[in-house]
């Protein structure tokens, strides 16, 4: 049985070189590259659509980066194996020992690539270790994976509107619909940090959303706070109003109105 | 298969040293120039002393008495001079250097019109000498410490033209190099020009960055650096040349424009899914030459970081070679970064 590889790399010439190598390494190691596609979320539906074996990764490409493109895949079932592929200015993986994190380096030699994909059985990258390598490099997911009725799909961060822990879920809410993710709030907002305020201890607003502070009397439920009244957020782009608790204020006061 | 245009070599070749403007005022806070001014004036009016007065001691009451006026006068120039040259604005050599020499002779009168009336061995007679000394030793001391600089300061400028030196993004290096090595079988004449340019970009790199060199020759460069990254990103990166008529013999520092036009790449086509449009601008107005170039951002303000870094070098380099006479400016405008750099035309073939 053949191995089935799909190519990403937003450069056209890295996709051909890539291409050229394979079949040079095919008497040894024989592949049939199922695709070549040049962005993150074309690589997802590709690899949704033609199950590939493995996958060569570029890191740097615009918009979603390899390293994110390589999260998105551990959080499938049964996710392809993962080569990184890059140029040279990723330093950060220099940290991470070649067993751990398999990467190629442009130009890439055919023997390289040989012993990459005769070890490719054991490269399949786990989430935990591509957070660890996607803060070392200091890269933040442009999209969330949500997993809905059996179907992966994406959620672009920059259209979240805010995030609401409920009881076991985080409700992600775009000017759309909603949206339910097993990840926490916390670790949401540790990520991405600067893009959200922190209204409320189960709620995060993004910045760019807010629209308005409005005082309104009367208690939040459930916060046990005094009767004097609290201020609420109104958002740009939904009717909702969001409570922000007296504990935020300041800081979300601070924080948004400079 | 045709091969591309031969691109046009520009004639001339031999680049001038650009003027740096030099300080010629002492500075005071260096601690070298105050032990030096410390020492060999108190050595000199010592010398005066001993060769003005027949015995040790009374040079020596002598001297101790000068001190009193010596001391706060030394003091203050040293501090004058270190506040002048840190935050006068450029001045023409001339009028830096009577500024210089006018400092100790002001110091001098402040202090006797305070200490005067204190120490009763000063008479107004004195006074008038103390001026014509102070103005003396003044010019000596600056003279001294000019000449010094001339005989260092190149070493310091180097330096710092070294560090502002450009470099060749390994990752730039490795992806061209890259696509050199996918297209060598299919298109061995495209490969060959690839090769070519990034040998020219490589020989502009290692060269001087203080070098004026022709404005063709330097957007031939550019338009070689844009080559290519086109064939890396393809049909993505879309540039527009706008060359407006420029003096024909205007000369610019090599790798002045290239540099602006890679962070436009690096921030646009590198950080943008679809197509990116640089657009390239170069009006000559008057004796002034304005380069504009500007680039699409990401909507996304988080994603926009970064833009500006590149920039810090483009503008060290200007602030040496033509002081206050080259501008850089950037603004983001409709989604697009915009940077204009003005500087002023240089037409000689010789520094």
């Amino acid at each position: 049985m053949t191995t089935k590889i799909l190519i990403v790399d937003d450069e056209p010439p890295a996709r051909v070189r890539m291409q050229q190598l394979l079949a040079e390494v095919g008497t040894q190691f024989p592949t049939q590259v199922v695709g070549a596609v040049d962005s993150g979320p074309a690589a997802l539906e590709a690899v949704d659509r033609d199950a590939p074996d493995i996958v060569l990764l570029d890191i740097s490409m615009p918009g979603m980066n390899g390293i994110e493109v390589a999260r998105h895949l551990a959080a499938r079932e049964n996710p392809p194996a993962v080569i990184f592929v890059t140029a040279f200015d990723d330093h950060a993986l220099e940290a991470f020992e070649v067993r751990a994190l398999d990467y190629l380096l442009k130009p890439v030699r055919a023997e390289r690539l040989a012993a990459s994909l005769a070890r490719a059985g054991r490269l399949v990258q786990h989430e935990p270790r591509l957070q660890e390598v996607a803060r070392a490099l200091g890269s933040q997911r442009t999209h969330l994976t949500i997993s809905e009725r059996g179907r992966m799909s994406l959620v672009p961060v920059e259209d979240i509107v805010f995030l609401r822990a409920e009881l076991k879920y985080v409700t992600i809410r775009t000017p759309q619909r909603e949206h339910l993710t097993e990840e926490s709030l916390t670790s949401l907002e540790e990520e991405f940090g600067p893009r959200f305020v922190r209204i409320h201890r189960n709620t995060l607003v993004a910045r760019k959303s807010i629209r308005a502070f409005e005082r309104v009397r009367g208690t939040i439920d459930g916060d046990g706070e005094g009767g004097e009244g609290h201020w609420e957020v109104l958002l740009k782009e939904l009717p909702d109003r969001l409570p922000i608790s007296r504990r935020q204020w300041p800081q979300v006061k601070s924080t948004t109105l400079t | 298969m045709t091969r591309p245009p031969a691109p046009t070599v520009a004639a001339s070749r031999d680049e001038v040293q650009a003027p740096t403007p030099p300080v010629v005022i002492p500075d005071g806070c260096n601690m070298g120039v105050v032990l030096r001014v410390a020492v060999g004036v108190n050595a000199a009016v010592a010398i005066a002393l001993l060769a003005a007065y027949p015995g040790w001691s009374e040079a020596g009451a002598r001297f101790i008495e000068l001190s009193a006026v010596l001391g706060p006068a030394l003091l203050m120039t040293l501090l004058a001079w270190c506040a002048l040259r840190r935050f006068a604005p450029p001045l023409p050599l001339a009028a830096q250097r009577l500024l210089a020499w006018a400092v100790p002779v002001a110091s001098t009168g402040f202090t006797l019109t305070l200490a005067g009336p204190l120490s009763p061995g000063l008479s107004r007679g004195v006074t008038w000498t103390a001026l014509l000394t102070a103005l003396v030793v003044g010019i000596a001391v600056q003279h001294y410490f000019e000449l010094r600089a001339r005989a260092f300061s190149p070493a310091v400028t180097e330096a710092r033209f070294q560090a502002l030196q450009s470099r060749i993004r390994p990752h730039f290096f490795f992806n061209s190099l890259n696509a050199v090595l996918a297209v060598i079988r299919s298109d061995p004449l495209r490969a060959e020009r690839m090769l070519e340019s990034v040998a020219e970009l490589f020989r502009a790199v290692m060269g001087d960055v203080r070098r004026l060199v022709p404005l063709e020759q330097e957007l031939d460069l550019c338009r070689r650096y844009v080559e290519i990254e086109q064939t890396r990103l393809g049909e993505r990166l879309q540039v527009d040349w706008d060359i407006g008529a420029v003096h024909p013999r205007a000369r610019v520092p090599q790798l002045l424009l290239q540099p602006v036009i890679e962070n436009a790449v690096r921030y646009g086509a590198e950080r943008l899914a679809g197509e990116c449009r640089i657009v390239v601008r170069i009006r000559q107005m008057g004796f002034r030459l304005e380069l504009f170039v500007s680039n699409p951002l990401a909507k996304d303000p988080l994603q926009r970081e970064g833009n500006q870094i590149g920039l810090a070098n483009i503008r060290g380099r200007l602030a040496l070679i033509y002081d206050l006479e080259g501008e850089l400016s950037t603004r983001v405008r409709h989604d697009r970064f915009e940077l204009t750099m003005t500087i002023p035309v240089e037409k000689r073939a010789n520094g």
